[in-house]
Order: C-alpha cells, then structure tokens, then sequence
C-alpha cells in the first residue's frame, strides 16, 4: 500500500508535518502509576474500540506490540517516525495501533494512555488536525477520557495539558544551519512558544539538517490558533531559508554549484556510505532540487521517503539479517546507488 | 566547584537528566557539557526535563502557602498517593486526580508555563453540554463587543436577543 511519505515532493522545504493528541483514560491512573496487568488491560481495551467496532476504521488499522517486538522492528519504526524513541526505551506492555498507509498512529501507554500522531506530506497540518481530530472523536464515543473543564485534556506532565495537541513540521534547512544563523531563529521563535528539535524529535540531532518545529504551548489556545500560528512562523523562516539561498547564489554560485554536483555524484556511485555521510551528501543533492540547479534525474523513490529507508534498522529489516557495521555501510550504498 | 567529569575546569553548566524516571544531576563546564551532548539520544534533556527544575522552586516571590508549610512535603494525591515530592522529582503525575491533589502548587506553575490556565480548545462531548454553552455564550459576548465597536447596531441587536434567549434556555 502506498505510504504517506511517497506523496512528499523533493522541490518542498517543508517536508511533512504532524499532529499528536495526547489523551488519557479516567478510570485508570497515569504511566508511572499503570500496573502491569493495568497496562494489559489498557491495550486491550483500546484494540477493542478501534478494531473490533463496527467501522471503516477497524479495516484500516492493525495492532503491532512494541513491548514484545525484537529491537530492530522497534527501531525501524521509530525510523519511520511511526513511533516515539520514549516508546522504543519502555520496559512495559505497549504498542501501536497503525493505520495501513502509515498516515495515522496511536501510540498505547507511552507517557500518555494514548498518543494519536497524524502525518502528511508537505505543508497539510490542518488535513493531519482534520484526521486526528476524526479518530478522537471514534475513540472518545467509547472511552471517556481524563478532562477537566478548566484544564482541558489532563496529562502525565503539565507541559501538554489543555489541548494535549503537539502540531510540527519538518523542515530541510541547511541554508540557515550553514550560514549560522539557524541559533537565532531557534531563540527567537521559542520567546514566541515554539521548539525546534532533530530529525526524531527530542534530543535528536538534525541530520541531514532537517528540523522539526513544534508548539510548545498547550492550554490557553485553540487547535486552530496553534496551527495557525505555527503556520506562520514556518512560512517566516522558509522565507529567511530562501533569501540565504538567493545570497549563496549571488556571491558563490559556482563554489555552491561545484559542492552540490560532488555530492550528486557520490551518492550515484559510492561503494561505501554510513548513515550521517549519507544524510549529508543526500541533504546537497535536496536543495539542488529544491533550488532548481541540479540537472539530473530525481532519484526513483523521494528523498524523503530514502532518508528513513537508509536509516540503520530499516536496512537491517529489508536485508532480512543481521549485518556488521560496514556491512550495513555497504548495503546503504548500494541502495542508494539504485535509487540513482 | 570542578566540573564532574574532567575534574580540571571549573563547573558552570547545570544539566538535569531524568533516566528511567530517575532525576540525575551534573555540574559540568561548558567543554564537557557540549561532548557529552551526543549522549542525548538515550538520555534526551527535554523541555518537559526543564519542567522539574520550576517545580522544585518555591513560588516565586511568595513565601510557602501555609497549607504548604503546614501540611510540609506531605501534599499526596488521595487516589493514586503520589506526593507532591515524587511529582516534581520526575515531572509527571500519578493520575488525574493528582491534578486537583497539588492544585494549589501546580496552578502557578502552570500559568508561568503555558502563559495561561484556561483550555479554550476542543472538549469532548461527553463533557460538552453546559460547558459548549458557556463557551459559545462567552464567544457571543465578545462579538457584540465587537460589533457595537464598529457601530454595527441591527448585528449588535441581533446578537443581544442571541444571548438573551440562550441564558434564559439555561435558566430554564
């Protein structure tokens, strides 16, 4: 089934964007305090109401246990952003309930009870509100979820009460990360209540200088306000990634042209490659395409969708068997090469 | 005071670690803290992380509630008997109830967190109802506001019997 990263285009800055709902059930207490057979229960009845229920949806989903998943799988989901690294590092029952195109996960028993997380492709986060706001209200028909009339949605840290909603988008920009100037905008914008954080979220490095832009305020705004916002701090530094882009070609167009076409030509023939170097060349062959100045063939699969593919465990899982260091390195390579 | 892990510079970054629950604290240099930033994929500092640092505060500017000083570190939770103390060790709550258990500590901390302590955004509809009502009232309000602002009196009249016949429904 086609995925919902396949749709991302490789001319777009903003590469895909998500939407988390943080929701908790009443009757039964939060993560820290979840017995385990809690825990069980937990996950049972959560697979009941979406996959048991008389609806479309319960056709569209199936149940996949992180909890008893080799760490591979764990991993390669994680890598696939379908579910949080807080979920790969629990040691309770817990799992994922995922939408077959990818689009729309529901984390069970990570820090919260339930984490709905709806991604899409390109600047499209009132589309993922829309679909995570639909399963919310499947779901909210036969939980009752833990809400006070004040605070709103109420969860395992304060941070995300009120709408519980986390919006993001992924960013591609190494324009503003080579220049220096990426610092100030990440001041800037988090005085205004924004975050920016790597590629997988908290605590991750940007590789690949993609960047993840995130609200960090909850309670006191509506979900649209928040999209709303978001949106236009993003399209605000999507024009300052843009005009550095402008000056690059200006003053060193072919210093910049010589950089990107080295690049293009090592991930079309390199023999060996690990992930960050493959991260790096593939980010100069992006804004190439972004920028409209390299004149070669796009690459078969977007190269959004290839970043996660040539991440480690998602290697390891289409290769079917354990693989060394280099042997992995050389796997990526090859990969790539035929891409190409 | 040196930094704990080189033991030569000394120690001018604080970094808060919560592992597995359990809060860990380093005094660190600027040198140390920027290699160990690596590490940060297993053990992410997070904004939530920064959180239990605020919680630990007393109330800036205001001396302990008395019921704070009175009742000490024994403000516990009735349902899931979370302390106050445990909370703000790992940031988390024990349950729902925890929420109104450490109102009186928590509300500040929340205001300075989010700039704000009213939910405005979606409800479900089980708690709907009375509170749909309420806000769409308050919505109403704001827009006559507006309206006799602008001078738009028929919308402003219109909006007026609006409101009048919606507070009498819930009178009724």
């Amino acid at each position: 089934m086609r995925k919902w990263y396949e749709d991302s285009l490789d001319s777009d800055i903003v590469v895909s964007c998500r939407i988390r709902l943080a929701r908790n059930y009443k009757k039964y207490p939060f993560a820290v305090k979840l017995s385990l057979p809690q825990a069980e229960k937990l996950i049972e009845e959560t697979k009941k109401v979406l996959l048991e229920g008389n609806t479309i949806l319960s056709k569209e989903f199936e149940y996949i246990s992180v909890y008893n998943n080799s760490p591979v799988n764990k991993r390669a989901m994680m890598e696939s952003h379908i579910i949080s690294p807080e979920l790969v590092r629990k040691n309770a029952p817990c799992g994922v309930l995922l939408k077959r195109d990818e689009s729309i996960s529901i984390m069970v028993n990570e820090e919260d009870h339930l984490r709905i997380q709806s991604m899409a492709a390109g600047m499209n986060l009132d589309k993922a509100w829309d679909l995570a706001d639909k399963i919310d209200d499947v779901l909210e028909e036969s939980i009752e979820y833990a809400f006070d009339e004040t605070l709103g949605y109420l969860t395992s840290c304060p941070t995300n009460v009120g709408t519980g909603m986390r919006a993001s988008y992924m960013l591609h920009l190494p324009a503003l990360e080579w220049s220096g100037q990426l610092q100030n905008i990440i001041q800037a914008i988090g005085k205004l209540g924004f975050a920016v954080r790597g590629l997988y979220g908290e605590g991750t490095k940007a590789e690949g200088s993609y960047y993840q832009i995130s609200n960090q305020i909850t309670l006191g705004q509506s979900e649209k306000e928040i999209i709303e916002n978001l949106n236009t701090v993003t399209m605000q530094i999507v024009e300052q990634e843009k005009n550095i882009r402008e000056n690059i070609i200006k003053d060193r167009k072919m210093e910049f042209l010589d950089k990107i076409y080295r690049s293009y030509g090592i991930v079309k023939y390199a023999k060996v490659l690990s992930t960050k170097e493959a991260m790096t060349y593939l980010s100069d062959v992006k804004i190439g395409y972004e920028m409209g100045i390299l004149d070669e063939p796009k690459p078969k699969m977007n190269l959004y969708s290839l970043v996660m593919h040539i991440q480690p465990a998602n290697l390891q899982k289409k290769m079917g068997i354990s693989l060394t260091g280099q042997e992995i390195d050389i796997e990526r390579a090859s990969f790539i090469r035929q891409q190409f | 005071m040196l930094c704990e892990r080189c033991k030569k510079n000394i120690a001018n970054v604080h970094v808060i670690q919560i592992n597995n629950n359990e809060k860990v604290e380093l005094y660190l240099c600027e040198q140390c803290a920027k290699e160990t930033e690596s590490i940060h994929f297993d053990t992410p500092i997070s904004f939530q992380d920064f959180l239990t640092g605020f919680l630990d505060m007393p109330l800036m500017g205001k001396a302990p509630s008395k019921e704070y000083s009175s009742q000490g570190t024994t403000l516990q939770c009735p349902s899931c008997k979370m302390t106050y103390d445990e909370f703000s060790k790992i940031g988390r709550f024990g349950c729902a109830q925890c929420y109104t258990a450490f109102s009186s500590r928590l509300m500040p901390i929340i205001k300075n967190v989010h700039g704000n302590n009213e939910h405005v955004g979606k409800l479900p509809s089980s708690a709907a109802g009375e509170l749909k009502i309420k806000r769409e009232l308050e919505m109403l309000k704001k827009e006559l506001k507006e309206a006799i602002r602008l001078e738009e009196f028929e919308r402003a009249a219109q909006l007026r019997d609006k409101i009048r016949s919606m507070e009498q429904g819930g009178e009724q």
